[in-house]
């Protein structure tokens, strides 16, 4: 006697195929299939047509006092200048050579942005010396007007500014008002926008700024003088033993990308298993509302019907990530073969490797059939979506603490929260995918995997029997409510 | 040659109430079967085991002499009494598929599809959608979709339930139509007219119990006999008494007799003859497969009404 069912191709392939053509010729598989390309196409058309989504907003001071309207201008300006330090410094990130990324570190900090892309221009052909400055939140123009009362008009949007030949509100107003003490002046913010409040944010910084002097230079020190010291502090270069020393066993980017790569394939995993489960859910509640299958049952096995079903809905969820599949191989190919940071290239190579493919197909396959049977089960016990709602909420809390441990991989990969996840067989496909760029042992992989495949077989065998049983009882939720008084709490009906 | 079916002491218990006891019955190739009984009388779940689709607790079930399975896959045309079909499937689609699963190839099996939908009038609905049709029209498409392979063996289960007189008509056509063609048939039914019409052999079915299966003749001899009697002359209510069970008396002073076992109604003719009574109306009324039905389950038809529509065991 097989332990396997004997299943038709034939009638199986039919069953998947009505699944899945009934789904796609649905305007609600177009809408999913072509949302990436819809958005894609409205980003391209936002990009191209440089639309604006956060506009610059115009702040002007009154500055009562005299003394601070330069000093908060050049403040402003500093921390501009330190935002596209730091946009900057993620170019370290991409230097392999331990030196030059020093030097590099070194010139940004004493020189600013544009030295620090001079010197990657000239000595790390493989970075691309191009970054994205940061955007500025406001601009400061000078006051329209010369009090607040003046000024009222125009923040209220009845008159406009002028900017460079264009009129343009204005967005709000400093004002600086003489305090007790010279270094403690009163500031104001006046706007009508009062969710934007980034002015009014490096107005509390300046001040502070103005109370750090004050306290620093009775002292005979400055705070910039200060700050220079810090910038100066060396920094903690990161080592990884494991790395051959040959290969330099300092860590830069492509160690890192595997433990990203591997977060968001558990991510598109947990993703697919979710939707394709999902979809088998509602799959099987159409199929018993429409009252079909019992017709059918009179030509196909049951057996068949589950395959077909997993199949066709798993046809259908690959479908519908097609988009996001095609996008990412397309990206990853293309960096490989034309992308300039090298670092990255070999980060993608390493984090593709043969293991990272080989267990991604038996973990997609597994967890989908071990999700799926669930749902399959659960669904034909339902009559109603209620019925499917009440019954598979057990099972979503499930899936969604096993979302809560993909994130592990990336910020403690070695927690034995992780290690634990991976021999249980509900979360063994997430938290397997996180853990391959940390190399776990093999036995443990392959454990995880049988645990996985037994559990799989039992879903299955215990699916078959409740879809045999869902489906010709016409049962609902309230069933499975009376079994569990019946069996479990022994109570009599 | 096999009979397409067989059933040898079967049993099932739902719950531990019994919904089919030690039933057993053999349908028979070419007949016309019609397979009768209240509500809840375990017709429904006798034709579920009669196709595997629950196993019975005991007894035997044969289908085209072996156990049900995939022997008998593509020999039988299967209409529950749960129907449906998808909702955004055209006609010609739902047919289609349900012959392709029986094994016809996509050419054919649509070709066949269109077939139907034109023999049996529904050729303008073809492609329409079966979310868009009505009722009767959406029944017709899972009847052809159940016989379009034209199984040897068709198991109807209430397939006149929901239909309006017109579409019964339509329906009895069919059965007779595949009748024609020497396929076996058992259909359910609580309605006795079809059966009455169709039938070869009646099965009746009674709180999961097999209480007659015999031809529909033998049936209606179970039925009581009745006769209406009216006469001018005095002495009718005499006449009649030896041959009555019972007598209502109208107020025009008419007489309907249930006649007692073994008595005849021409009986009541001979002695009116004897006794120089005139009859003014003398009239044998035919009796029904109601009648027998009635007869034959007593109180399990009250019983089987009460049970709530739809629910079958």
């Amino acid at each position: 006697m097989s332990l396997l069912p004997k299943i038709n191709l034939r009638r199986t392939f039919l069953i998947a195929r009505r699944d899945y053509l009934g789904y796609v010729k649905t305007w609600g598989f177009w809408i999913s299939f072509l949302l990436p390309f819809i958005f894609g196409a409205f980003g391209f058309i936002m990009a191209t047509a440089d639309i604006d989504l956060s506009p610059t907003q115009y702040v002007t001071v009154l500055d009562e006092t005299g003394q601070h309207q330069d000093g908060l201008a050049r403040m402003y300006e500093e921390m501009l200048e330190d935002s596209a330090r730091s946009a900057m410094s993620a170019k370290a990130f991409f230097i392999q050579d331990k030196m030059k990324r020093a030097e590099f570190q070194r010139v940004l900090r004493a020189d600013g942005t544009i030295a620090a892309q001079s010197y990657i221009k000239e000595n790390i052909p493989d970075v691309s010396p191009n970054y994205e400055p940061p955007v500025a939140e406001f601009k400061f123009i000078d006051a329209p007007a010369n009090s607040l009362k003046d000024l009222l008009p125009y923040l209220k949007g009845q008159s406009l500014i002028n900017v460079d030949g264009e009129e343009a509100a204005l967005g709000g107003a400093i004002i600086f008002k003489p305090g007790r003490d010279p270094s403690k002046p009163d500031a104001q913010y006046w706007t009508t926008n009062i969710n934007k409040v980034d002015a009014a944010n490096l107005a509390d910084d300046y001040l502070q700024h103005l109370a750090r002097e004050s306290y620093l230079n009775p002292k005979g020190l400055t705070g910039s003088e200060l700050d220079r010291l810090e910038a100066l502090a060396p920094e903690t270069t990161l080592y990884n033993p494991l790395k051959t020393v040959a290969d330099d066993q300092g860590v830069n980017s492509s160690d890192t990308i595997p433990f990203v790569v591997a977060t968001v394939l558990a991510f598109m995993l947990w993703l697919t298993v979710f939707s394709g489960a999902y979809m088998l859910l509602t799959s099987m509640l159409e199929e018993k509302l429409n009252k079909l299958l019992e017709m059918m049952l009179a030509t196909t096995r049951f057996s068949e019907i589950i395959l077909g079903k997993l199949l066709g809905v798993a046809a259908l969820t690959l479908s519908m990530m097609a988009p996001y599949i095609i996008v990412g191989i397309v990206g990853v190919v293309g960096y490989v073969a034309f992308g300039s940071d090298q670092a990255i290239v070999k980060g993608l190579i390493s984090a593709f490797d043969a293991k990272m493919i080989v267990f991604l197909i038996i973990y997609l396959i597994l967890g989908y059939v071990l999700y799926g049977a669930f749902f399959i089960a659960l669904g034909s016990l339902s009559s109603s979506m209620q019925d499917a709602q009440t019954l598979t909420t057990p099972i979503l809390f499930i899936l969604m603490a096993c979302a809560a441990v993909i994130p592990l991989g990336l910020s403690a990969p070695d927690s034995p929260l992780l290690r634990i996840a991976t021999f249980i067989p509900f979360s063994a496909p997430f938290a397997s995918i996180v853990r391959l760029p940390s190399d776990p042992p093999i036995w443990e992989l392959l454990l995880s995997t049988a645990f996985l495949t037994v559990l799989c077989i039992g879903t299955i065998a215990m699916a078959g029997r409740i879809f045999r049983f869902g489906v010709l009882s016409g049962a609902g939720a309230e069933i499975v409510i009376a079994w569990f008084k019946r069996v479990v709490l022994r109570r009599k009906a | 040659m096999t009979a397409p079916l067989s059933l040898q002491s079967v049993s099932k218990l739902f719950g531990g109430k019994p919904a089919v006891s030690d039933v057993s019955f053999t349908v028979e190739p070419g007949q016309i079967v019609g397979f009768l009984g209240p509500n809840g009388a375990g017709k429904t779940t006798t034709l579920r085991m009669a196709l595997g689709l629950i196993k019975p607790d005991s007894g035997t079930v044969n289908l085209f002499g072996e156990s049900p399975g995939e022997n008998a896959f593509g020999r039988i045309g299967f209409l529950p009494e749960e129907r449906g079909l998808y909702k955004k499937q055209t006609a010609r689609e739902a047919i289609a598929h349900m012959a392709r699963l029986n094994g016809i190839q996509k050419k054919p099996a649509f070709a066949l599809a269109d077939e139907l939908l034109d023999r049996y009038g529904l050729g303008d609905a073809k492609r329409k959608k079966n979310k868009d049709m009505s009722k009767g029209m959406a029944q017709k498409v899972q009847l052809l979709a159940a016989i379009a392979h034209d199984p040897e063996f068709h198991i109807l289960d209430e397939p006149f339930s929901g239909l309006d007189p017109v579409n019964q008509h339509v329906l009895e056509g069919i059965v007779r139509e595949i009748a024609s063609r020497d396929r076996t048939i058992i259909f359910s039914t609580h309605v006795m007219e079809h059966a009455e019409r169709l039938c070869d052999r009646i099965i009746l079915m009674a709180s999961g119990r097999k209480v007659f299966d015999g031809t529909t003749e033998a049936a209606l001899a179970e039925a009581p006999r009745r006769v209406n009697v009216a006469s001018e002359m005095d002495g009718l209510a005499e006449l009649v008494e030896p041959f009555a069970a019972s007598v209502d008396t109208h107020p025009d002073g008419e007489l309907s007799l249930t006649l007692k076992p073994g008595a005849q109604a021409h009986d009541i003719l001979e002695r009116s003859v004897t006794q120089g009574l005139r009859l003014s109306k003398y009239e044998p009324i035919r009796p029904t497969l109601h009648e027998a039905f009635v007869t034959l389950v007593g109180d399990d038809v009250r019983q089987g009404m009460n049970t709530p529509e739809g629910h079958s065991t």
